[in-house]
């Protein structure tokens, strides 16, 4: 028996309204079925594969699979099919998909457990995308650090809504990639959809979301 | 068709209304005309309508004083809000207004005929005359309550949820008058990011009607306003006030739709200058208003304030006011000079040439009202050799100024009264902080602009900048304050507070009971205190006092400002009233399943799946914990990975137990103390292998614990790494007699009691899923501890409870598991310990190895071993049939406290009340009775008992066949 995994949000979007589906085994919504001409959008990302690799050859070991260039404490390097690396901690690499296949593929079969001298851990958290013209806005009022000027290249840890999240600025188009705890997903997907839609934003899907990426690029 | 207001002048060149828009409202029931742009007291006073509302304590009628966010008296309420200050409120199309604290409406205020009373109401006269006897004061206190109020919250209003915004800038400018945009464009045109902030709907400031008629002054601001408008560096904020001063550099801004929370590396205040009311007896009629109120009804809303008025002058701004009002078409009878009018030098001829005639050396003795509004004024020579009486409907008061300078206190900037200019001022500023215009004392337009200038250009040289550093422009040399605009009058009534409704009377009471410095007075008195936060009371009690205290003012001082600027509504500062709150990966399932959930810490948990009927719930799910098997969700549990060549070394020095003798795949009970050898948190650690753990915390201390093992792999510079999985694992228990029959369904992991014994830990799959299953027992059953990802959780619960349904399977939440665990007598951390609790005290010293060459807490808990004070014990008793012992009752033993229960509950395993509860030493042994104070004080008699008190043999949790026969 096996079955799907469940995104920390999937309560938030009504089967009504969105098509839901399966995106990396995660039950999620992958479209809104009435399109919307908000300029602002959110999106939940949290369905995108992610392995944390743990241990103190870290580093060599990652460019023995080919990912050789690995980015500075606390900061992200984006790779070929929109995957990124990330360093969370002094030997501890997170891997976070794209929406293409990458160098970086394989990784995300290897199972849970001992590789060797290194622990690869499945890493379950919500991230959300938060995007449009008023995205500046939406972040400055929820978020008491100013982000409008951060390198994209940061691997931001913070506050967002009374929340411990980590902030990634995207660029092409200029977003956000919004990554918080599993328990918090519920009420800071709730809090971000409130502001955006008080600032003419909308709550899109997957699928969406990777369409407005192309469309805005 | 548009009913222009009475008192509607014509177009006037600043004017704020919008006279294509009109718009009527409704207050103390009766339609009214307005513009778009008026204030509620604007277009009142457009009506003719002078009194607005009544004073806090004598109901007295009260209008218009400043119009500028300080009339206090002018309070007005409507079905969702009140507390509205009518001076600042925007009309709303067709809303309606009353006045605040009022008893049968403004005009017939019952409450009046308080007035009669005033001479038995002195300051202070409820500490007076209401303690004794003891048992009316709540009596009275209700009554002053009802008497004295302000609006009245209604509590069934709809929730508004206001925005705040986080604004980072290089410079922020507090005030867009005319210091304050000079600074703007100095700082703008130098290319930092700067934001200028004003409460007025418009920027401007005094550029509206103290200079109204200067048209190279008019000039200068459209071209400021208009190059500060087309700037990409600035930010132009009005109809917002700073409401305080913080650390960093951190003011907020307030607006009437949320909350701006400015970070700025420098910021200029150029906020300008209160001006302040002369005290005399009648002083508060409405009709007597400041002169600016005056200018400013005239030029940003176009009306006349009055038809006939006299003005009081005590500094040269008075008779340019008189020219003001004139040209504008307000009649002006007189000016009534408290000084010798010659000082004044040309004025006095541009005035009398206006057909104004001069009084000096005078004073308003009384004002005197009719139809609750003035309608003359009794003017004294200043040597009292002669009075007159002047029909008037309109008293302007020119005297002097106080700095608007809050923000300069609480940044911790030192001001100073200086005697020339009659005026507190600035002394020393803080670094990063600037003063600029007339609350520097520079009064003249160039000078303030220059001021602003120069403010700029020391702002932009702190931020690194090369400019040209500009002087600024020396302060006034000739007074702008009357040193002391105030007459007593033998039948009072000289109104120094308006809030309050004190006179010079109360404060002269106070200083004669004792409360002689500015402090105690402000106290006692409560002058300063009110709605307007002694804005236009302060400087005038200060000058009472120094006057009663025989010294200068200087040597008063002032009264602690603190914020904020002006009361801020509470829904402002609540924002969109984030409450934060941890999801587990089930809770749609819990919710689906009828749980009440209740917060644990942070964390929301079904507490039971009652639907409505709590105890008789918690008793069947404890029922099926016992008899069958039942499913919580414990996600909220620390889950930490532990990976690394001195992964053991760090457990050894975090936890009080040898990790040596732990095997891979097998589990152990840990607890953390802190070097004081108090009990910190508890968990199991299961070990993978030789490097690699993974630990458990208890939900509330999962954070702690995985900050602490980072500090001490630092402070030891261990090779470990360590990962806080909490939130990315979630986690079941699946408990009772049927729990191994239900998860064999489920798991190709072998069950059975050789290959999974009690305490193992194995990696499996568990319904198709990779998870971790320690073999624990919690509750005191056969039990595993299921661990997934979190995202599985829906899946893997849906699962386990459809392979349970045969064996009678269902949930059971926080309150059931808290009494299974009671019976088995295991204790929580936080509930059962506290913040001094020792593991020895704790019966924990079986968890303890002194033997280690190191851990934490270890030479506290070696001096602690022999000096137990107390200990947690169990206990029963039968002689609680309504079940009244609660947590948190004391134990009491010859009239002393000697304990207090920790945990209780109803067994229906002993039929009885069992508890812990941390006692004595004294009182710690078997069968010894304890007696507990329950909430009405009555004692109720219990034993110690030993623990566990279900099953102390552990042969439930250990079972080796399952009771549908299966052998294990």
């Amino acid at each position: 028996m096996s079955f799907e995994r469940y995104s920390p949000v999937i309560a938030a979007f009504d089967p009504g309204a969105y098509e839901i589906g399966i995106e990396s085994g995660m039950r999620t919504a992958l479209r809104a079925k009435h399109a919307s001409s908000k300029p602002n959008i959110l999106a939940d990302l949290s369905a995108l594969r992610r392995r944390l690799f743990v241990g103190r050859s870290v580093a060599s070991w990652l460019s023995a699979q080919g990912l050789d260039c690995t980015p500075g404490l606390l900061e992200v390097v984006e790779l070929e099919g929109g995957a990124v690396l990330a360093r969370v901690h002094g030997d501890q690499y997170l891997l976070i998909d794209g929406f293409t296949p990458g160098p970086a593929a394989s990784l995300f079969e290897l199972d849970e457990g001992r590789h060797g001298e290194i622990l690869v851990l499945p890493y379950e958290v919500a991230e959300f995308a938060c995007g449009g013209p008023d995205v500046g806005a939406l972040m400055a009022e929820l978020c008491p650090a100013p982000f409008d000027s951060a390198p994209a290249t940061l691997w931001n840890a913070t506050r967002l809504g009374h929340c411990e999240v980590v902030i990634r600025r995207a660029e092409h188009p200029l977003h956000y990639r919004i990554t918080c705890s599993v328990a918090d997903a519920r009420f800071l997907f709730g809090v971000l959809g409130e502001v955006s839609r008080a600032r003419d934003g909308a709550v899109i899907g997957l699928d969406d979301y990777r369409e407005w990426l192309a469309r805005e690029r | 068709m548009i009913v222009m207001g009475a008192r509607r002048l014509p177009a006037q060149a600043n004017e704020w209304i919008d006279r294509d828009r009109p718009r009527s409202f409704v207050f103390e029931g009766k339609r009214f005309d307005a513009f778009d742009g008026d204030t509620v007291s604007s277009a009142l006073l457009a009506n003719d309508v002078a009194m607005m509302a009544r004073s806090f304590k004598y109901h007295r009628p009260r209008g218009i004083v400043s119009s500028a966010n300080h009339d206090a008296n002018v309070m007005l309420t409507t079905t969702r809000r009140t507390n509205i200050r009518a001076d600042v409120e925007p009309v709303a199309e067709g809303r309606s207004y009353r006045a605040v604290n009022t008893f049968g409406g403004l005009r017939f205020d019952l409450a009046q005929v308080l007035q009669l009373f005033s001479r038995v109401l002195p300051v202070g006269f409820y500490y007076k005359a209401f303690y004794r006897p003891r048992v009316l004061f709540p009596w009275w206190e209700r009554l002053v309550r009802e008497m004295a109020g302000l609006g009245r919250i209604d509590p069934s209003a709809p929730c508004v949820r206001s925005p705040r915004r986080n604004r980072f800038c290089d410079v922020l400018v507090v005030g867009g008058g005319v210091a304050g945009l000079a600074t703007a464009r100095a700082c703008a045109a130098a290319g930092v990011d700067v934001l200028i902030a004003d409460e007025n709907p418009h920027l401007g400031g005094t550029f509206d009607y103290l200079h109204a008629r200067d048209p190279a002054a008019q000039a200068d601001r459209a071209a400021t306003v208009a190059e500060l408008e087309g700037s990409a560096k600035c930010e132009i904020l009005t109809g917002h006030y700073a409401a305080g001063f913080y650390a960093d550099q951190s003011v907020p801004l307030v607006g009437r739709d949320g909350l701006v929370h400015v970070r700025a590396k420098q910021v200029i205040v150029a906020t300008g200058l209160y001006e302040q009311p002369a005290v005399f007896r009648n002083n508060d009629l409405p009709g007597v208003m400041l002169v600016t109120a005056a200018q400013r009804l005239v030029h940003r809303f176009a009306i006349a304030p009055c038809a006939q008025a006299v003005i009081l002058a005590g500094n040269d701004e008075a008779y340019t006011a008189a020219l003001d009002l004139h040209a504008a078409g307000v009649s002006i009878i007189a000016i009534v000079d408290l000084d010798d009018s010659t000082v004044r030098g040309d004025l006095v001829a541009a005035a009398m040439a206006a057909g104004i005639q001069v009084i000096s050396q005078a004073v308003i003795d009384e004002a005197r009202g009719r139809g609750g509004r003035l309608s003359a004024v009794v003017v004294r020579s200043a040597n009292g050799s002669a009075t007159q009486t002047i029909e008037c409907d309109g008293l302007f008061m020119s005297v002097g100024w106080a700095p608007a300078a809050g923000l300069l206190y609480q940044a911790g900037a030192t001001l100073e009264y200086d005697p020339a200019l009659g005026q507190v001022v600035p002394r020393t500023l803080p670094p990063d902080l600037h003063v600029a215009g007339r609350l520097n004392g520079v009064f003249d337009i160039a000078d303030q602009m220059a001021d602003g200038t120069a403010a700029a250009n020391a702002a932009l040289v702190a931020l690194g900048l090369q400019v040209e550093a500009s002087a600024p422009p020396p302060r006034a040399n000739a007074p702008h304050s009357h040193p002391y605009p105030i007459v007593a009058h033998a039948s009072g009534k000289e109104f120094v507070d308006f809030d309050e409704d004190l006179t010079i009377g109360d404060l002269r009471t106070a200083f004669r009971e004792g409360f002689d410095s500015v402090e105690l007075m402000k106290r006692y008195s409560t002058i300063g205190m009110g709605p307007s936060q002694g804005k236009l009371s302060n400087m005038n009690g200060v000058r009472i006092l120094a006057h009663l205290r025989g010294s200068d003012v200087n040597a008063i001082g002032v009264t602690t400002t603190r914020p904020f600027t002006y009361p801020v509504p509470m829904g402002i500062l609540a924002g969109r009233r984030l409450r934060r709150q941890w999801h587990t990966p089930m809770d749609e399932l819990h919710r689906a399943h009828g749980a009440d959930m209740g917060e644990a810490g942070t964390w929301l948990r079904p507490m039971s799946y009652a639907n409505g009927s709590p105890p008789a719930a918690i008793e069947q799910e404890y029922r099926t914990v016992r008899e069958a098997v039942g499913l919580i969700d414990v996600s909220t549990l620390g889950k930490i990975e532990i990976f690394g060549a001195d992964a053991e070394a760090l457990l050894d020095y975090a936890y009080t137990c040898s990790f040596e003798k732990l095997q891979p795949g097998m589990t152990r009970y840990i607890i953390m103390t802190d070097g004081s050898g108090t009990l910190v948190d508890d968990g199991v650690a299961g070990r993978f292998a030789d490097d690699h753990f993974y630990i458990t915390a208890t939900s509330s201390h999962a954070q702690v614990v995985v900050r602490q093992l980072q500090l001490y792999a630092t402070q030891l510079r261990l090779d470990v790494a360590i990962v806080d999985r909490t939130f990315q694992v979630g986690a079941v228990n699946l408990a009772g007699p049927a729990s191994r029959d239900v998860l064999r369904g489920l798991t190709d992991l072998d069950l059975s009691p050789d290959a999974f014994p009690y305490l193992a830990l194995r990696e499996g799959r568990v319904a198709g899923v990779a998870a971790r299953i320690m073999r624990v027992g919690f509750v005191g059953e056969l039990g595993y501890e299921i661990h997934f990802p979190a995202g599985a959780g829906p899946g893997i619960w849906q699962a386990l409870m459809a392979a349970g349904e045969p064996h009678g399977i269902a949930p059971f939440g926080v309150e059931a598991q808290r009494l299974l665990r009671l019976e088995k007598g295991h204790l929580i951390v936080g509930q059962d310990t506290d913040g001094t609790t020792n593991p020895f005290e704790a019966n924990l010293a079986w968890a303890v190895s002194l033997t280690k060459d190191r851990f934490v807490g270890k030479h506290s808990l070696a001096l602690l071993k022999p000096r137990k004070a107390r200990r947690l014990v169990g206990f029963i008793t039968e002689d609680d049939p309504g079940r009244s012992i609660k947590e948190c009752h004391l134990i009491i033993e010859r009239g002393n406290i000697a304990g207090r229960v920790t945990s209780v509950a109803h067994s229906p395993h002993r039929q009885a009340v069992i508890g812990l509860a941390m006692v004595d030493m004294a009182l710690a042994d078997v069968d010894r009775n304890i007696s507990i104070r329950v909430s009405d004080g009555t004692i109720i008699v219990a034993s110690i008992s030993a623990t566990p008190f279900y099953d102390p043999d552990n042969a439930r949790q250990v079972l080796a066949e399952s009771p549908t026969g299966h052998r294990a």
